[in-house]
């Protein structure tokens, strides 16, 4: 099964072309957790994580500058060569400074003229979300439900035509993803059994932000009654926090694990790493998405606590029961948001739980996360001792 | 390897108001120091976060950003030994020291940096008092929310934030109550064509926005013990609405030719109402200033004797050296226009529901009228209009590597204006505060270049 999902995760593009050719369904690229896939699913369309490459760059540099996340600049960069043409719209929520401008952008590398009545395009071909920056409470559940309610709206007018999108076509949405969830959370408790290593996980949960969840699902059911039997295996057991890890990057896990490590959790910008429960079946199903989501514990933005200390809270909550012996931040380079948390995250893992941490930068290159060897194997010797 | 001196100079005063704009902020840190003396609230805070909340709730609003553009223009203990690093300099050293990458906001590691010292009033100006809370916004930047939220956590102090949508459209025109663009999208702008679309935004918007000014109201109430009174809040923004009236007489005065007033003096004269706003010091110093620049446009006095190139300047100041932006004036060249820190028109007074027009108004900001406030087309867009109305021929664009939201359009604003309306651009490369990341040959250099392309252009027919 680890075959199949390495197969999405390697050949990403023709295997997603093949799915659409052979389903005549529309794919939606989304970028970042906080894109409501649940809705795009129940629209009857594809979500499918947009992701960088290791190719050199060359468009990108014509339109933003160089003083950006390497990620999304190659991300970026891949839209503008035309390899995402087979999107038949881009979700972009405001993740970051540079996800929120990512909409102009788009537009310019890869120009579509949608359906339009009066200058309004009825669903745009780039679709923005502007996702609370403060989460919790009223208000911001409030706002995003505008944001939502907009959202669904142009889903529902794509190409023209009006298709509803029901609470019954919402629910059956909830119930695949949640099964998916739960799903994540099995495979979650594999790994603090030593069973399944944490590149390995990794892989099996990023195939699932490719294809679609109910075939992941079914995938997911028998990989895990094949490594459940598995004798357990394990490394210096490490907490894993950081942005822009993708098939390409996710080779910080394999660097880790060959210098005697394993990632038993993360908190990485995807997938499981913040989706801690499932959706809500009790409430009205687009309240209960928004409610979600407000959840997501994204960089970017920061909860209504008055003293705040997220980060801490999130990181503590998952290491907890886990035997982590060490922490590390693999973030991107020129990402502040990740930045900025670090020392005083790391301030209080020390006080509290007396876990070291250790920051890496990358630039986004298998050379550059290579590099990261000596660092981390002097971080291992450490812990260990 | 001993660092490289930097030259530093303050730059030129176009206009004599703006010689009071330093005394202005003297007596401001002076009277921070007292009111803390008195035992009365301080909160750190921000520029595009209006104060007129908290001065209608008698707390003292100060602002590390603006203290980081302070420590960028002082030496230790005020020692004019150039071998002596700047005060921004040190404090940066010591945030990064901490874990605070150098690729973050010169103005951040600087007043981190300030604040891992342990002693704030061995700094310029007596450094900031300690913070009784914070109060910040998403607006702008990422940096202002986390970097804010630190200094929080470090002063173990009350935060706050509030969320000011970025509304992310760069379409032309969108139905009310949906997305909506505050400027046409620039390449539908064309010499001439002066229509701007307004489309208000959404209620789940305004009232997102309200909401949470009425939290913030409460959050100062359970922190300081002061009770909300809406006569005197009213009272406040009746003043800050009056200042942005003369504020923007004043842009309409920057427009003349010859030029009344350089960008160097506009990144001056923001203070009073940028940090002060909704008090009566900052609407007697515009008054003073709108009254000067009436005098000089009605005299043609221009800043040059004899005005050959207008440029706008993009991005804010490079604080540890003004006098860069006065570079080109012994060759004719002038800066007219800063888009930053100058605000749109505000909405009409609604003394019934301050906390709406309030709302109404930040959403406004956010929106791209300022510039890097906005998405990145509405940016584009703004830079565009001000070219056309200020007349301007060239563009300085300020390459601010340490700076998202001024760095990200920087690109699209130089090929845009230089491709669809022949307005070449050059750059200045560096941190905003922290000297360390300038160099002063390589920049001159290609400043000497585009002086000769202005002279060799002349005027643009507008």
């Amino acid at each position: 099964m680890a075959v199949e999902f390495k197969k999405w995760l390697e050949n990403r593009h023709d295997v997603v072309k093949e799915w659409k050719e052979k389903n005549k369904k529309d794919v939606f690229g989304c970028l970042c957790c906080i894109t409501p896939e649940e809705i795009i699913y129940a629209a009857d369309a594809l979500p499918v994580r947009i992701t960088g490459s290791s190719e050199k760059l060359e468009m990108v540099d014509s339109r933003a500058p160089i003083y950006a996340c390497p990620f999304l600049r190659s991300c970026l960069d891949l839209a503008g060569r035309g390899i995402y043409d087979y999107l038949d719209g881009v979700v972009i929520p405001n993740a970051c400074d540079f996800t929120a401008r990512m909409d102009y952008w788009w537009r310019k590398l890869v120009p579509r003229a949608n359906p339009a009545q009066q200058g309004v395009e009825l669903c745009p071909y780039v679709l923005y979300i502007k996702h609370p920056e403060k989460i919790g409470g009223e208000m911001s559940f409030n706002y995003l439900r505008g944001e939502y309610r907009i959202f669904k709206q142009h889903l529902e007018r794509r190409r023209g035509h009006f298709k509803p999108i029901s609470d019954d076509m919402l629910s059956n949405a909830i119930s695949v993803y949640n099964e998916h969830y739960g799903l994540m959370e099995q495979l979650t408790q594999l790994r603090k059994r030593g069973l399944v290593s944490g590149s390995e996980a990794f892989e099996a949960e990023f195939a699932s932000l490719l294809m679609p969840k109910n075939e992941h699902n079914e995938l997911m059911k028998q990989y895990l009654g094949e490594v459940s039997q598995r004798e357990p295996k394990d490394g210096v057991r490490v907490y894993l926090l950081g942005g822009g890890v993708d098939q390409i990057s996710y080779m910080i896990y394999k660097v880790i694990e060959e210098c005697g490590g394993n990632v038993v959790y993360e908190d990485v910008g995807v997938g499981r790493s913040y989706f801690g429960r499932k959706i809500d079946t009790s409430k009205p199903p687009l309240d209960a998405i928004i409610e979600h989501r407000l959840d997501v514990r994204c960089p970017h933005c920061i909860t209504e606590d008055r003293f705040p200390e997220d980060r801490f809270i999130f990181a503590r909550d998952r290491i907890e029961g886990a035997n982590v012996k060490g922490v590390m931040w693999f973030a991107p380079l020129y990402c502040e948001c990740r930045n900025l948390e670090y020392p005083f995250t790391r301030d209080r893992l020390k006080e509290v739980l007396n876990i070291p941490a250790l920051y890496l930068e990358h630039d986004y290159t298998l050379e550059g996360i290579g590099q990261l060897k000596p660092r981390i194997e002097t971080f291992m010797e450490m812990v260990k001792s | 390897m001993a660092e490289e001196v930097k030259k530093t100079a303050t730059s030129k005063k176009s206009v004599e108001t703006a010689r009071k704009v330093w005394p202005y902020v003297k007596e401001d840190y002076a009277m921070a120091h007292e009111w803390k003396a008195a035992g009365k609230p301080i909160a750190w805070t921000c520029a595009m976060l209006p104060k007129e909340l908290l001065q209608a709730m008698d707390v003292y609003p100060q602002n590390p950003e603006h203290y980081g553009v302070l420590t960028a223009m002082f030496r230790r203990g005020g020692s004019k030994d150039p071998n002596v690093v700047k005060e921004a300099v040190r404090f940066c050293k010591l945030a990064e020291e901490e874990g605070f990458a150098s690729y973050n906001c010169g103005y951040a590691r600087a007043t981190i940096g300030h604040a891992l010292t342990g002693d704030l009033k061995d700094a310029p100006l007596g450094g900031l008092e300690p913070p009784d809370m914070v109060i910040t916004t998403s607006c702008v930047c990422d940096q202002r929310g986390k970097w804010l939220r630190y200094l929080a956590q470090k002063f173990n102090v009350p935060f706050y934030l509030i969320d000011f949508p970025e509304r992310g459209s760069d379409l032309a025109y969108d139905m009310p109550g949906q997305r909506n663009a505050i400027l046409p999208y620039h390449s539908s702008l064309k010499r001439g064509v002066t229509d701007i679309y307004y489309s208000p935004p959404a209620d789940y918007e305004i009232d997102y926005v309200e909401c949470q000014w009425r939290d913030l109201a409460k959050f100062i109430e359970d922190v300081t013990g002061h009770k909300y009174d809406q006569d005197r809040f009213n009272e406040v923004m009746d003043l800050a609405y009056k200042t942005n009236e003369l504020r923007l007489e004043i842009l309409e005065y920057r427009k003349a030719v010859p030029a009344p007033m350089t960008s160097a003096d506009g990144l001056s004269v923001m203070y009073p109402g940028t940090y002060t706003s909704g008090t009566q010091r900052a609407y007697d110093f515009y008054v003073e200033l709108r009254d000067e620049l009436r005098q000089k446009v009605e005299d043609k006095l221009g800043v040059i004797p004899d005005e050959k190139f207008r440029m706008l300047w993009y991005g804010l100041g490079p604080w540890f050296n003004m006098a860069l932006m006065n570079y080109f004036e012994n060759i004719g060249g002038v800066f007219i226009y800063e888009p930053i820190y100058n605000l749109a028109p505000f909405p009409p007074r609604t003394p019934e529901n301050p906390f709406r027009e309030l709302a109404l108004r930040t959403l406004q900001q956010s929106g791209g009228m300022m510039g890097p406030m906005g998405s990145l087309g509405q940016t584009v867009s703004t830079l565009v209009n001000a070219a056309r109305d200020y007349k301007a021929a060239g563009i300085v664009l300020f390459y601010l590597i340490t700076c998202r939201p001024v760095v990200y359009p920087v690109v699209e604003i130089g090929r845009v204006l230089e491709e669809e309306f022949g307005i070449p651009s050059t750059t200045l490369e560096c941190d905003l505060v922290d000297e360390r990341s300038y160099n002063e040959a390589q920049t001159l250099t290609r400043w000497d270049a585009f002086a000769e392309q202005m002279l060799k252009k002349g005027p643009v027919a507008y």
